[in-house]
């Protein structure tokens, strides 16, 4: 059962102790108090029943008090007028003046004081609940505002990729020192580089390709043999806009979908070059596509929701299966409109 | 000493953990697999006690690799990130480390790992059993490992009261759960200990003692109440049968 409905029940429960009982006090129990009591309750549910739809139909929850406070004074005497309305004939018929436990009017006053008191406590109860879901509300906005912060930098720099590369660093400490300070340095590199660009709209081709090679160079630190990599850059491309990550996350999914997989390994080539019109970036890897539909990573999708806002619908994007074993994906950016719009 | 095995397919991250478990001599490192494959050739070759697992690999993945084994050893999963595979593990007994490796908790995991192998130890499989691993009888303390869907389980075969054919495959029982393993029901009964685990008829298998209540049934068959409230009827001729095994 609901909390309204216990409410309801101890309530009415209380005004038929009253009822009934102070004319018991003054002439005893009489058959007509009792039905008196019975059709007080049964009115008094139904009437206030109908208040309350009538309420959140009207949303008095949420009126100001200013606008609030004289409906509920309307509706407590409506309803109680209408109580001692209906109870009139049962109060006249067979009535002793030892029965009665007062004037009608002061049988209105108690009706209006019962039926205030119910209209206040129902709209408390709402005032309450408000304050409380209003408090849980906040609350879900501030984590899913922390949330949206957080996974923004994971789309940045893949956590897998970091802890891993900080493992091969750990074991390449006591291998090799020299290439330690050169892994320490070429992370150092790349973290600055994401942590400078998470604010910023674009960068330059030559700085994401130099994020890249660093990018790259911690990569065949875990992979070894098994990855080997080539980065081929046309010079009139270097000076382009770019979104800062684009490049990295292309290759950061070649590596995932396409070397990781592979036992063996293979190879991941970078190629970015400039065309009358548009910059191509191509970034090919061993493998196969899956069979299943492309699933872009969050990294992938990221670069290219912000490509879109930067460049318009003009933007492409295509991956595809080269005959030799090998997966392409292209990303080809127009910059002339950026440019004349300058 | 327990024999470990290493099975990452990064050379440093092997060769790291092997620096780190020089300062335990506990663990002696019989091998290192670099996949899957190698991984499962090594296990029949060198039957370790004990796998350090990292869970991504190319080509099959740790999981995958769990799942092909037909006993499992114990295991202690490294992985790079708090994955959410090994969070959906339904089994505490399990350990996991993450990379890079702090030696403080390896020394902690090592610590839990001997308390348990040297309590377990009696009931393990001793030498005979290990001698001849390709047609002895699993021990009922063996683990196998059963995934389905997103969950997985390692689970002591002791603790499964039913195995019940479904196709090809067979569904197990145990606690609240029945998943299915990628086994015939008769390369199981092939495998498993004959005198805990009983052919009830043609599509179930029994633990024994798991078993609350038997009666006898119409035709001279038996029915057997097992934990857990299911009903196995023991068809006549394996009913004959265990009533041979109960006399002697």
């Amino acid at each position: 059962m609901s909390l309204y409905w216990k409410c309801q029940i101890a309530g009415w429960f209380f005004y038929g102790l009253l009822a009934a009982g102070i004319p018991t006090l003054y002439g005893g129990m009489r058959w007509t108090v009792a039905l008196r009591t019975a059709v007080g309750i049964a009115i008094g549910l139904f009437l206030t029943e109908q208040l309350r739809r009538y309420m959140l139909r009207r949303r008095w929850p949420a009126l100001p008090l200013r606008r609030l406070a004289p409906r509920v004074g309307l509706a407590a005497v409506v309803v109680a007028a209408l109580m001692v309305l209906i109870l009139l004939p049962l109060l006249l018929v067979n009535i002793t003046a030892a029965e009665r436990a007062g004037p009608l009017t002061t049988i209105f006053a108690i009706h209006l004081i019962f039926v205030l008191g119910w209209i206040l406590l129902y709209l408390l109860y709402h005032y309450l609940r408000r304050v409380h879901m209003a408090e849980a509300e906040t609350l879900r906005l501030e984590l899913a505002m922390r949330e949206r912060e957080l996974s923004a930098l994971r789309a940045q720099l893949n956590p897998h990729f970091l802890f891993n590369s900080l493992n091969s660093l750990r074991a390449l400490i006591t291998e090799s020192p020299t290439r330690a300070q050169e892994a320490v340095t070429g992370l150092a590199a790349l973290l600055r580089h994401t942590l400078q660009l998470s604010r910023a709209r674009t960068t330059t081709v030559a700085d994401e390709l130099e994020a890249t090679n660093h990018y790259l160079e911690l990569e065949s630190l875990r992979f070894e043999q098994r990855l080997r990599y080539e980065i081929d850059s046309d010079p009139r491309a270097l000076d382009l806009a770019v979104p800062p990550m684009l490049i990295q996350n292309l290759v950061e999914n070649a590596i995932k979908h396409g070397i990781a997989r592979l036992p063996e390994g293979g190879s991941v080539r970078v190629a970015v070059w400039r065309s009358s019109r548009d910059l191509h970036i191509r970034v090919t890897n061993t493998g196969t596509l899956s069979d299943s539909p492309v699933k872009k990573g969050i990294g992938l999708t990221n670069s290219l929701a912000r490509l879109r806002l930067m460049f318009g619908e003009r933007v492409s994007f295509q991956l595809r299966q080269l005959e030799s074993n090998e997966v392409a994906c292209d990303v080809i950016v127009p910059f002339a409109t950026r440019e004349t719009g300058c | 000493m327990l024999r470990a095995l290493i099975i990452d397919d990064e050379r440093l991250a092997r060769s790291e953990l092997r620096r780190l478990l020089s300062q335990h001599p506990e663990i002696e490192i019989v091998g290192e697999a670099q996949n899957a494959t190698e991984a499962r050739k090594a296990i029949d070759d060198l039957e370790p006690d004990l796998l350090f697992l990292d869970v991504q690999m190319p080509g099959e993945t740790g999981f995958d690799l769990l799942a092909s084994l037909e006993s499992v050893p114990l295991v202690i999963f490294t992985t790079a990130y708090d994955d959410y595979a090994l969070r959906a593990f339904e089994v505490s007994a399990l350990d996991y480390l993450v990379k890079p490796i702090d030696p403080k908790r390896l020394a902690t995991t090592v610590e839990r790992l001997l308390v348990a192998w040297r309590a377990g130890s009696p009931d393990r499989p001793s030498e005979e059993a290990a001698t001849d691993r390709g047609t002895a009888r699993l021990s009922p303390h063996d683990r196998i490992f059963v995934t389905e869907g997103e969950r997985s389980w390692l689970v002591e075969l002791a603790t499964i009261r039913l195995f019940e054919t479904e196709g090809n495959y067979t569904r197990v029982f145990f606690g609240q759960e029945k998943p299915l393993i990628n086994r015939s029901l008769n390369q199981l009964e092939a495998r498993l200990d004959e005198r805990v685990f009983f052919r009830a008829n043609r599509s179930q298998i029994i633990n024994l003692k798991a078993v609350r209540r038997i009666h006898p049934w119409f035709g001279g068959r038996l029915m057997a109440e097992i934990e857990g409230g299911q009903e196995v009827t023991l068809s006549r001729r394996r009913a004959r049968a265990f009533r041979e095994l109960m006399s002697v």
